[in-house]
């Protein structure tokens, strides 16, 4: 950008280590997020991230609290989203968004608001309009991850029992002892299904990214789930959401955006819990924003309304 | 307390207290292996210059007395710090090129703990940036082309299974 190639910059330093130390340096950045910008920012990086096992194995999920273990980190990262932008059911571009941790315990309390009191939450919204700007966003369309299995090709026992990350008081006064972690055993269990036999895929209107409605869900079908990559879920993602957008009445022919991750869409402990691919779709311009408040607004008055929690409908694929 | 020297590649010769140079592993074993006294005699370190070995030496010196480095911390990567202590964050404040010529002596030297520093310092300059920042703060080129990426992305897909 600063030479036009009459004067080639002299290389950069950082090229003159070793793999062994390149390697090292990267050991420090184990987030999905600097994985994904290392590996998108020059080739020894890329080559590296993308060929380590050790790196692949940081990709994807442990065992922990609100966390399917072994699921790619792209899906499941504690404060990034995927996005996928698409028209007419084919898939533009993929981005990264990273945001501030504490503002997705923001998002949480807007849902909230939203269900609870609904007359605050104007106020809320247009007081804290900067909460929802993400921090950093990647444009990770030609990132080697997309082309990963969707789920850990190499699970081991240590990473389903990796202790959570936070514990309840009542957990960490229950005593250390070598006991079978029946957690464990129920994620392993929920892991091979959503592997073996497809999962749900959520699909959700959005206001914003505050308020969400179950709209309808689809499994993949019987997916090869082990040859199952991310970039082919959002290819399946992107065609499926065509067809409910337009039963709705909206125009595909405009690019939409659309979030991608892991939900847990029958709430509670562990033991219940279960998850699934929320994909939320956002408004393309200022008209299906209000109708797509519109709808929320129906359904949040509607008695017919089905929540996430009372929903059966995911029991099929127990 | 006994002292050596040190022969850098650019022919200057350093004197280092023992005690300090035996931070370095490979000069602590050399020492071992001639089995007596070295201080008539300058240790050619041939890959290090003077200006990166006296910065070397700094660092030596200041954390002589620290205790020897855990054996294996690598265990859990997830877990690793980048936390850096206040006077190596400062000793760190350097040019790229002395930066990384640190890194390559603290690797040649076998410096543990003076090559995970300069390793942390690398990473928290890649830590939370885009891939355009990244490179910009290196000042090294995109070398990927569009044909590239969709090779590449046709060669991943039909890799599997």
């Amino acid at each position: 950008m600063q030479s036009c190639g009459t004067e080639p910059s002299p290389p950069s330093p950082l090229l003159s280590l070793p793999p062994e130390l390149h390697l090292k340096v990267l050991s420090y950045l184990p987030s999905i997020e600097d994985q994904v910008s290392a590996s998108l920012s020059h080739r020894i990086w890329r080559n590296l991230l993308r060929d380590s096992n050790n790196f692949l194995r940081l990709r994807y999920t442990t065992n922990g609290l609100n966390k399917q273990p072994g699921l790619h980190c792209l899906l499941s990262p504690p404060h990034t989203w995927l996005g996928v932008r698409t028209t007419a059911g084919k898939v533009n571009s993929c981005w990264l968004s990273t945001f501030d941790r504490q503002k997705k315990h923001w998002l949480y309390l807007f849902a909230n608001t939203y269900r609870d009191e609904p007359e605050r939450y104007s106020d809320l919204q247009r007081s804290n309009a900067d909460l929802f700007r993400p921090i950093r966003s990647v444009d990770i369309s030609t990132c080697p991850f997309l082309d990963e299995s969707l789920f850990n090709p190499h699970l081991r026992s240590e990473d389903m029992q990796a202790p959570p990350t936070k514990l309840t008081p009542a957990k960490s006064l229950q005593p250390a002892k070598r006991v079978v972690n029946w957690n464990s055993l129920h994620n392993y269990r929920a892991f091979e299904l959503m592997r073996d036999e497809g999962f749900p895929i959520l699909v959700c209107w959005a206001e914003g990214f505050q308020v969400e409605r179950n709209f309808t869900r689809r499994s993949v079908s019987k997916t090869d789930g082990k040859g199952m990559t991310i970039k082919k879920l959002l290819d399946v993602l992107a065609r499926e959401i065509t067809d409910i957008m337009e039963a709705e009445g909206i125009d595909t022919s405009y690019e939409h955006s659309l979030v991608i991750d892991q939900a847990i869409y029958q709430p509670g402990d562990l033991r219940v819990a279960r998850w699934g691919v929320r994909a939320t779709i956002l408004p393309s311009n200022e008209d299906e924003r209000v109708a797509m408040f519109r709808k929320l607004e129906e359904a949040r008055t509607s008695t017919a309304v089905t929540t996430i929690r009372e929903d059966s409908g995911f029991d099929a694929i127990i | 307390m006994s002292t050596i020297k040190l022969l850098s590649s650019d022919n200057a010769e350093l004197a280092v207290d023992k005690e300090v140079a035996e931070r370095s592993i490979l000069i602590k074993n050399m020492l071992e292996d001639v089995g007596g006294d070295m201080s008539d005699q300058a240790i050619p370190i041939p890959n290090v210059n003077e200006a990166v070995l006296r910065k070397v030496i700094e660092w030596c010196e200041h954390h002589k007395s620290d205790p020897p480095p855990p054996a294996d911390e690598d265990s859990d990567s997830r877990k690793k710090s980048t936390d850096i202590e206040e006077w190596d964050q400062k000793f760190m404040q350097v040019d790229q090129e002395m930066l990384f010529e640190i890194i390559l002596a603290a690797n040649y030297l076998d410096i543990k703990p003076l090559l995970d520093v300069g390793c942390k310092t690398v990473a928290n300059m890649i830590k939370g940036k885009s891939p355009e920042e990244i490179r910009k703060t290196f000042n090294i080129q995109n070398d990927f082309t569009p044909e590239e990426e969709d090779q590449i992305r046709r060669e991943n897909e039909w890799a599997e299974e």
